[in-house]
């Protein structure tokens, strides 16, 4: 049985549709890549499955609960957790705590101490123990992507949402993301990694899920879903090696 | 709500959590002691300190959870009638009125935070400012006169304790009320509201249950202050009167308002701070004015108004929070 | 029971209703374009009203002029007052956190009110009413119910302006600029609408109407320094009730809220009659945060 299974889920915002009969199934261990342009409904998908928004049709089970009305606390509590496109910290608290707060609560739910203990274990996991004092705002692009990584595990989450990890990361700092995911993922974590562009998961992923206007439109290996001439066709015939 | 020393607070006078528990304790102690050894009218001012402390706490407490009460004397008021009604209608021993009549601020306190906690931020003003004229019109009516004496107010009996040991009473209390902000602080919870505070949608995903808790925490506000509506009728005034609902005057509803946020709303050592410093120059400055004029109250209000519009703009963290920044930069400077 | 539904105190009362609904409906359009274009909760508004009313007073008792007429220099006193307070309290207050905002504007009422009762209350010690030439004439309605002049001129002045007001709104570039502005701020800043000047703007037509509601209100009612909050209340939950920034919403939470007071307060009290719209806006809140009358 799957981790995550999403069917048929319709998400509409005013006449827009932003989610229009989408599947989703999510394995144990695995990592998935969701790949699509701006506005195929990527962000939207993670918001429904994580709770922010509710769907108007269509069924979300997670760990062989029923989560479609759950409210968003919960399903954390259930290990369901992410990070934001634009990071979001908790600016009044430290490094150390933003981490140690996502222990408290998500679905370990322990003291203070253990869970300053802990974060502190998995700031060294992502490589950012040197900042554990400092507090967010004085974080760069990079780390606060770390941080965000390190809460998401916190919660001690079966599977966790990475919601464009990459964005506005070149070179050396998106080789040192993507590495921490790397270790991450093979540390038994099932993931999803939300894309704008294909090639940040090409060689991290077995299966890539392509979106566009709320729609999946292709599935399958990145071999197969780059050369596919429909995936092609909506990046607007840019080559594949580009997307 | 920002954390303490020890759970990592962006800007900390030096000084763990129990020394800075003990400094309140000292300080509550000394205002006690030196005003109870200057006379009857010191203690009384000091007695008020108390009460407006507690209070003080009580509105904090909520604005740190990211919810503005304005109408925060609805609880008090509440507090104030049932404790009068509990012993004037129904005989009830004082002492268990003091203790007992507060937990009618707690129901209205989670009845108000149930709807709050589905509010954003603004909302929550107007709804908690849109309750105090209902509680006005009900403690006038004619059909709750037999308990309230309607618009005359409530005349109680004396508090059975001589005036030095009321002082030291409110004071044992204001610093028990201290001491659940403190737990509060640095508890689960602390750390929960404080991201509940800075960003609700993230605080949710990551688990934290924010209906609940901002419930919940309305809930012990409305105790606080009505506790301190009680003390201030039983200990105090003798008297309740339907003004305290804060309504047509605001008073009775900014006063929190003012002590916090000049204070230091995120400490609450700083609003001990503010309500030292302002709730006698409040009444010194009304006093003074007026005996030469009618509208000295006026005056003074005119001045704490304006004193909040500065601090609000210059130093939105208040008094305890500037003298910390400036600290901080010292350390800074000395450590370089 | 019986003499509640005599029909001549249902006309007159229905006649508070209309007053109440004309007042309030200039009040709330300019609280809800404050609210809707600059982001800003005025909690001060009431009283810039309230100061409006007050300066109209002064024109008409003190120098003789006509209330209609004393009117303009309230008009011109409050929208230079509303850009002194707009400019050195609430621009930099919408800057900072929204806990922040709300509170420096409650500290702005605070100013007004009691700096208006220190000079108030030694005068005129309890509330007071513009006086009015046309007072105790007017048209003799059926069951000797009396419409004064007074009444008629105050709603028909109010609607005139709201006519006035929504074709400035609609068909002039200034109004459809200030629409575009509280639609989509971004939007509006990249089509070179000059954000700052038209927020002045905004401020000062806010303050415009809410002193010609104040002058209108007190014409017909007696005021005090400290009816301003209370008529903020009012037209808070007339925002809310018709929906943040809708003008036909506006309107028929006007009405709600002007004919629902007029109504408890002939039956059971004043005190009830204030509180109602409270009561009302506390149920709303309860139902549906959003006003009633706003879609989607």
């Amino acid at each position: 049985m799957s981790l995550l299974e999403v069917s048929g889920v319709t998400k509409r915002f005013g006449g827009l549709i932003a989610l229009n009969g989408v599947d989703l199934a999510v394995g144990r261990g695995e990592l998935v890549g969701v790949i699509g342009p701006n506005g195929a409904g990527k962000t939207t998908l993670v918001n429904v499955v994580t709770g922010v928004y509710y769907p108007e049709s269509g069924r979300i089970i997670f760990d062989g609960h029923d989560i479609t009305k759950t409210p968003p606390h919960r399903r954390a509590r259930l290990g369901i957790s992410r990070t934001y496109q634009v990071p979001r910290p908790f600016n009044n608290l430290n490094v150390l705590d933003n981490v140690a707060l996502a222990a408290m609560y998500g679905s370990r739910r322990i003291s203070v101490r253990g869970a300053r203990e802990l974060a502190m274990d998995l700031l060294g996991r992502v490589r950012l123990a040197e900042r554990a004092q400092d507090y967010p705002e004085s974080l760069s692009v990079v780390e606060l992507r770390k941080l965000e990584l390190a809460r998401a595990l916190a919660q001690g989450s079966k599977l966790v949402f990475l919601d464009e990890v990459s964005a506005g990361l070149v070179g050396d700092d998106l080789r040192e993301v993507l590495s921490v995911v790397k270790d991450i993922h093979e540390g038994g974590v099932t993931m999803v990694m939300i894309e704008h562009v294909m090639k940040v998961i090409f060689n991290l992923t077995e299966r890539i899920i392509v979106m566009m206007n709320g729609q999946k439109l292709a599935e399958g290996k990145p071999s197969e879903v780059a050369s596919d001439a429909r995936v092609v066709e909506s990046y607007l015939g840019r080559r594949w090696s580009e997307i | 709500m920002s954390m303490s020393a020890g759970a990592g607070k962006r800007l900390k006078l030096p000084g763990s959590t129990y020394i800075k528990a003990i400094a309140v304790a000292v300080a509550l102690a000394i205002i006690t002691a030196v005003s109870r050894m200057w006379g009857s009218y010191p203690t009384l001012i000091a007695m008020t300190i108390m009460v407006f402390y507690v209070y003080s706490l009580s509105w904090s407490l909520l604005a740190n959870t990211g919810m503005v009460s304005l109408g925060q004397a609805l609880f008090f008021a509440l507090g104030a009638y049932a404790y009068g009604i509990f012993v004037v209608s129904y005989g009830v021993n004082p002492w268990l009125a003091l203790f007992a009549g507060p937990a009618v601020g707690a129901l209205a306190g989670l009845a108000v935070g149930f709807v709050s906690s589905k509010l954003r931020d603004w909302y929550i003003g107007i709804f908690t400012f849109a309750l105090t004229p209902a509680g006005y019109a009900l403690a006038v009516s004619s059909q709750l006169s037999p308990w309230t004496a309607g618009a005359v107010g409530l005349t109680l009996p004396a508090f059975p304790l001589s005036l030095g040991a009321r002082l030291a009473l409110s004071s044992a209390l204001a610093f028990a009320a201290y001491l659940v902000i403190l737990l509060i602080k640095n508890r689960r919870i602390g750390f929960a509201l404080s991201a509940i505070n800075d960003d609700e949608t993230a605080a949710g995903t990551i688990g934290i249950n924010s209906r609940l808790y901002k419930t919940m925490i309305f809930g012990i506000s409305g105790y606080m202050a009505a506790l301190a509506g009680a003390m201030f009728v039983a200990l105090y005034t003798s008297y309740v009167a339907p003004d305290y609902f804060g309504y047509p005057d605001l008073e009775y509803s900014v006063w929190p308002v003012f002590y916090s946020m000049i204070g230091g709303m995120g400490y609450p050592e700083g609003v001990l701070i503010g309500t030292v410093l302002l709730d006698p120059l409040q009444n010194w400055i009304r006093s003074s004015l007026s005996s030469t004029s009618v509208v000295g109250g006026n005056l003074a209000l005119v001045i704490f108004g304006l004193l909040l519009i500065v601090v609000l703009l210059r130093a939105p963290k208040g008094i305890y929070g500037s003298v910390a920044r400036y600290m901080e930069t010292r350390r800074a400077r000395q450590a370089r | 029971m019986a003499a509640f539904l005599i029909p001549s105190y249902l006309l007159s009362t229905a006649l508070y209703g209309l007053l109440f609904t004309s007042i309030y409906l200039l009040l709330a359009t300019g609280l809800t374009l404050i609210f809707g274009t600059l982001k800003l909760v005025n909690f001060a508004h009431g009283d810039l009203m309230v100061l409006g009313a007050f300066i109209a007073f002064l024109f008409v008792t003190l120098e003789g002029w006509s209330p209609y007429l004393a009117m303009i220099p309230a008009v011109l006193v409050i929208a230079g007052f509303g850009v002194l307070i707009y400019r050195f309290t609430l621009k930099p207050a919408a800057r900072t956190s929204p806990v922040n905002m709300i509170l420096i504007t409650i500290g702005v009422s605070y100013v007004l009110e009691n700096g208006l009762a220190y000079y108030f209350l030694p005068v005129y010690r309890t509330g007071v009413e513009i006086p009015s030439p046309l007072r105790g004439t007017g048209i003799l309605l059926p069951g000797k119910v009396l419409l004064t002049y007074d009444d008629l001129s105050i709603i028909l002045i109010s609607w005139a302006i709201m006519v006035a007001l929504y074709y400035w709104l609609f068909r002039t570039n200034q109004g459809i600029a200030i629409r575009a502005l509280s639609q989509n701020p971004v939007g509006a800043s990249i089509s070179g609408i000059d954000a700052s000047r038209l927020g002045y703007l905004t401020f000062i037509v806010g303050s415009a109407l809410a002193a010609i509601a104040g002058t209108l209100y007190g014409i017909a009612f007696t005021f005090d320094p400290f009816t301003g909050i209370l008529l903020t209340l009012m037209a808070f939950a007339v925002m809310i009730l018709g929906g943040v920034g809708s003008i036909p919403g506006t309107m028929v939470g006007s009405a709600i809220i002007g004919f629902a007071e007029s109504f408890i307060s002939y039956y059971m009290g004043e005190t009830w009659g204030e509180a109602i719209a409270f009561i009302i806006l506390a149920l709303i809140l309860l139902v549906r945060p959003s006003g009633i009358f706003r879609g989607g």
